[in-house]
């Protein structure tokens, strides 16, 4: 009994205390009497200016009926928090650095790679600066308001299933909690430090072959800002042979990776693979501008968007989601204008060798001759009942957070650490009647940086990649680290917005973006960033667009999940004439031969051709592996080994790993195919037994927020792989994080889904109700009444109304 | 002496209440009341680990009419590294360990 009482008031290991988290009244169990959403609701808000109405729609939408744009962001703030709150804390804890305090120290090494980053010191600097009387701060404050209405008003059932698990109670919203997840934001979309782990492949192969294998311009030319051509151009060239590696190449490696985060690797565009598109009137069948957008993020539950609609008569009308932390929404459409996101992948982080006074305890850095005083921030760590449990000492100069290397210090300037939270950006583009006013209001988004997609009724569609492009001094490159102590290599400003790349209602008729080089290089634009994905679903949204002049609503959802794959379309071809007359790879080629190159579900070929291009890729690049001899330094994109396919000699085709031989191309492409089938029938089985079948072989994870297995939904089939406008490559965890389809007719119409549901209530219909129409590739119906009064009957399933409360 | 099922009753409502007022800590608290004035050929203890089962099964009774138990159960003993089935148990299970444990204590330390 003793132990009982013991486990029950205080817990054991990472169980909570089993007393509170088992009580049928107050503790877990209370979550299912708010797992559903009562008829009528009512709440109270400080601030607010008048009656808000919310009408939650069938799928669980929230429908804001305001006075005011600050009333309808209040609101806003109390339905994310009571359908988000425990993920509103974990997202904002997370830059913030703060997770120690609410897991223990198991967070402690994420809390301190955080902190260094500079989240908080340039979240608090923003604070700082903000002008209270500002629009922006007066949409962060109403937000604030409304999340806090819902705390104070949460009954012992409205507590969030995490908090009973951790035993821990919400804080309260803050300006800065905001400001946080904005730089979060930045984190996940725009922190690919490249000069980080390129000294490891230059210190591999040299100089030169490293360039040319992580290349400034990507040799497949299919960009963003159309050029001239229609089709896709091949700017290949020969690799510069690789030279000897380094004897310094493992200490440079090792002191790389103890730098880089854990998903670096990740981070260059594999893992992420955005699209977003739109068709002028003309090449539609409707003869209505058509737009369409789908992030691709890490998938959560509960998932990283929020649906809503805002209208506030005579001010705004707005659909879309929303970040939960975020007053406003972020993709979406209004009565005129829809609009949407990819990520654009440019260089906006640099690094600076910093002369600093002392190597253990320094207080000065050097610039232009003098001492300049170091921002010193000792950074405490907590547990969750307050006790310090790590401190932390990190040094700014004025670009930002300053980190040993092996080189000495640097320092590191990143457009997420200045750029200040857009709220007000977007609150103003809701008023835009068309895309021209679009485009100027969104002129002064800050960032993370984005290629933004938009449309409007009157038929014209536009992209514009945008957000903070630095200048850099003579338009250097952004790849290499400069020197700290002069003033003159700092960023000497931002790119002006009519220089960014774009297009307005071009001739071809639509637009899109899939994350590649925005401009053409041909056109000698500075410099933007380097290393751009393969353009493998730009390519492949082109040819879909480019075939079709009568383009639909539906056509444009069947295209999210396309099964054709221009990659497979220009690999296959080579491995099966490598294989041609070999008899040990008869068996590999007939099965191969017999791939129609689609990533259906029950495709059972795609499997080999996917092994295939990995042992492809590790063959051709041995010469990139760490001295560990099981991992590559970095992956040079596909593109750079289609452009290697052009010389059939290179030295790099040589498998370093074999003396007795030199290998050309259709030796290692005739291994590579050979190993694929002997591993793929080691895994999979025999090619005929179903063990192939990609719904067998391939699987998306949408993983909970904790990664907690009964809450997350593992293991869903999907029709897409890597290279697939939906490609499921890696963990499984990166997807379509929000598909949308809007037609900018008179009546505008859209068509939405997201792999989850609007609650974060794991006992809630609308936990991951959504789940399976994502797999499947359907949308539903979005809901965009004009007026209060257009949504009744079925299509209700809940109100709330919120009158002003006392502060 | 009344029945001994009727006492499990009495003390199964017993314990709902107190839980709903005071929480949890209700548990050892009742049964150690119970244990003090029960007498011992009542078998304190049998009766109060059938009482706070039965009382705390109400409460999860009431859950499954106004909430959405199933799914819970499933994810909250997925947490636990048990069957849903087994997460009910485990909250059966729990009072009635300590208030069996409490009613004995209650009962040896009573005044004679």
């Amino acid at each position: 009994m003793a132990g009982t009482l013991y486990v029950g008031g205080v817990g054991v290991g990472p169980l909570p205390p089993l007393g509170p988290f088992l009580d049928p009244v107050a503790g877990v169990w209370s979550v299912a009497r708010s797992a559903t959403l009562p008829q009528e609701l009512s709440g109270s808000i400080p601030g607010l200016t008048g009656e808000v109405e919310v009408v939650y729609d069938r799928r669980g939408v929230p429908h804001i009926w305001a006075s005011t744009t600050e009333d309808a962001v209040r609101a806003l703030g109390f339905v994310v928090a009571r359908d988000r709150l425990f993920q509103l804390e974990l997202q904002s804890r997370a830059p913030e650095g703060t997770l120690t305090e609410l897991v223990g120290s198991a967070a402690l090494r994420l809390d301190r790679r955080q902190r260094r980053l500079g989240f908080l010191w340039s979240a608090e600097r923003e604070l700082g600066q903000l002008d209270p009387e500002s629009h922006t701060a007066k949409l962060l404050s109403a937000y604030s308001e409304g999340v806090n209405a819902w705390i104070d008003a949460m009954g012992a059932s409205d507590l969030p299933f995490e908090y009973h698990l951790l035993h821990a109670t919400p804080r309260r919203w803050e300006l800065l909690h905001s400001m946080l997840l904005n730089k979060r934001m930045g984190y996940t979309l725009a922190y690919d430090p490249q000069e980080l782990w390129r000294p490891t492949v230059e210190a591999l192969v040299g100089k030169p072959a490293a360039d040319a294998l992580f290349p400034l311009n990507n040799p497949i030319v299919q960009p963003i800002q159309p050029n001239a051509s229609p089709e896709p151009r091949f700017d290949f060239a020969e690799l510069p042979p690789p030279a000897e590696a380094s004897p310094d190449a493992a200490r440079i490696a090792m002191l790389a990776e103890q730098m880089l985060p854990p998903d670096a690797a990740g981070r260059s565009g594999a893992a992420r693979a955005s699209n977003n598109w739109a068709v002028s009137p003309a090449r539609t069948a409707n003869g209505n501008a058509l737009l369409s957008n789908d992030p691709h993020l890490e998938l959560t539950l509960p998932s990283i968007w929020y649906e809503a609609h805002l209208s506030v008569p005579g001010q705004m009308d707005v659909y879309g989601v929303t970040i939960p932390g975020l007053p406003g929404v972020i993709i979406g459409f209004t009565r005129n204008v829809a609009w949407g996101f990819t990520n654009a992948g440019a260089d906006v982080l640099d690094f600076y060798r910093e002369t600093l006074d002392d190597d253990e305890a320094p207080t000065r850095y050097l610039l232009d001759g003098d001492w300049r005083e170091l921002e010193r921030r000792v950074e405490l760590y907590r547990d969750p009942d307050g006790h310090v449990i790590a401190t932390d000492t990190v040094n700014y100069t004025h670009r930002g957070p300053v980190r040993p290397t092996d080189d000495g210090p640097v320092s590191m300037r990143w457009t997420v650490l200045d750029q200040p939270i857009s709220s007000s950006t977007f609150a103003d583009a809701f008023d835009a009647s068309n895309v021209e006013e679009w485009l100027a209001a969104m002129a002064s988004y800050p960032g993370p940086a984005q290629n933004m997609i938009v449309a409007d009724r009157s038929g014209s569609i536009a992209i514009r990649s945008t957000g903070l492009y630095p200048v850099r001094p003579d338009n250097g490159d952004g790849r290499v680290v400069r020197d700290g102590s002069s003033s003159a290599n700092d960023w000497q400003g931002y790119w002006a917005a009519e220089d960014y790349p774009g297009a307005i209602n071009p001739a071809q008729g639509f637009l899109a973006s899939a994350n590649q080089q925005p401009f053409d290089p041909a056109l000698g634009k500075p410099y933007l960033g380097a290393n751009w994905p393969s353009p493998w679903r730009a390519m492949r949204i082109n040819q879909l667009l480019a075939a079709d002049s009568r383009v639909t609503p539906e056509a444009m959802r069947l295209y999210h999940t396309d099964p054709g794959n221009v990659k497979a379309d220009l690999f296959v071809p080579v491995f099966l004439d490598a294989a041609r007359g070999r008899d040990d790879l008869a068996e590999a080629r007939r099965l191969l031969k017999e791939w129609d190159r689609r990533y259906t579900k029950d495709n059972e070929r795609a499997i080999l051709f996917e092994l295939a291009m990995n042992e492809l890729n590790f063959r051709t690049f041995d010469e990139l592996f760490l001295p560990d001899g099981r991992r590559l330094a970095a992956r040079p994109g596909q593109s750079v080994m289609a452009g290697l396919l052009r010389f059939p000699e290179s030295p790099w085709w040589d498998d370093r790993r074999t003396t007795d031989r030199i290998e050309s191309r259709d030796d290692v492409l005739a291994a590579s195919l050979k190993a694929a089938l002997e591993l793929a029938k080691r895994r999979y089985g025999d090619p005929t037994a179903g063990g192939w079948r990609w719904s067998e072989v391939r699987h998306n994870n949408v993983n909970h927020i904790l990664g907690l297995p009964s809450l997350s939904r593992r293991g869903l089939s999907v029709q897409g792989g890597s290279g697939n406008l939906n490609p499921s490559s890696g963990s499984g965890s990166f997807g379509a994080s929000w598909r949308m389809v809007v037609e900018l007719a008179p009546e505008l119409r859209a068509w939405a889904t997201y792999p989850g549901g609007q609650s974060g209530n794991p006992a809630s219909p609308w936990y991951a109700n959504r789940i399976e129409q994502w797999v499947a590739g359907e949308l539903d119906d979005v809901l965009f009444p004009q007026d209060r009064g257009d949504l009744a009957g079925d299509d209700v399933a809940g109100v709330l109304t919120l009158r002003a409360g006392a502060r | 002496m009344r029945r001994p099922a009727s006492q499990v009753l009495l003390l199964s409502a017993a314990f709902a209440v107190m839980t709903v007022a005071l929480g949890w800590v209700a548990v050892p608290a009742v049964a150690l009341l119970w244990g003090l004035v029960a007498r011992r050929e009542e078998r304190p203890g049998l009766v109060a680990l059938l009482g706070a089962g039965l009382g705390w099964g109400w409460l999860l009774g009431w859950h499954a009419v106004v909430g959405e138990v199933g799914e819970l159960v499933r994810v909250a003993g997925g947490v636990m590294g048990l069957p849903g089935v087994g997460f009910v148990v485990l909250t059966l299970a729990f009072p009635m360990v300590i208030a069996g444990g409490a009613a004995v204590v209650g009962e040896a330390v009573k005044p004679k």
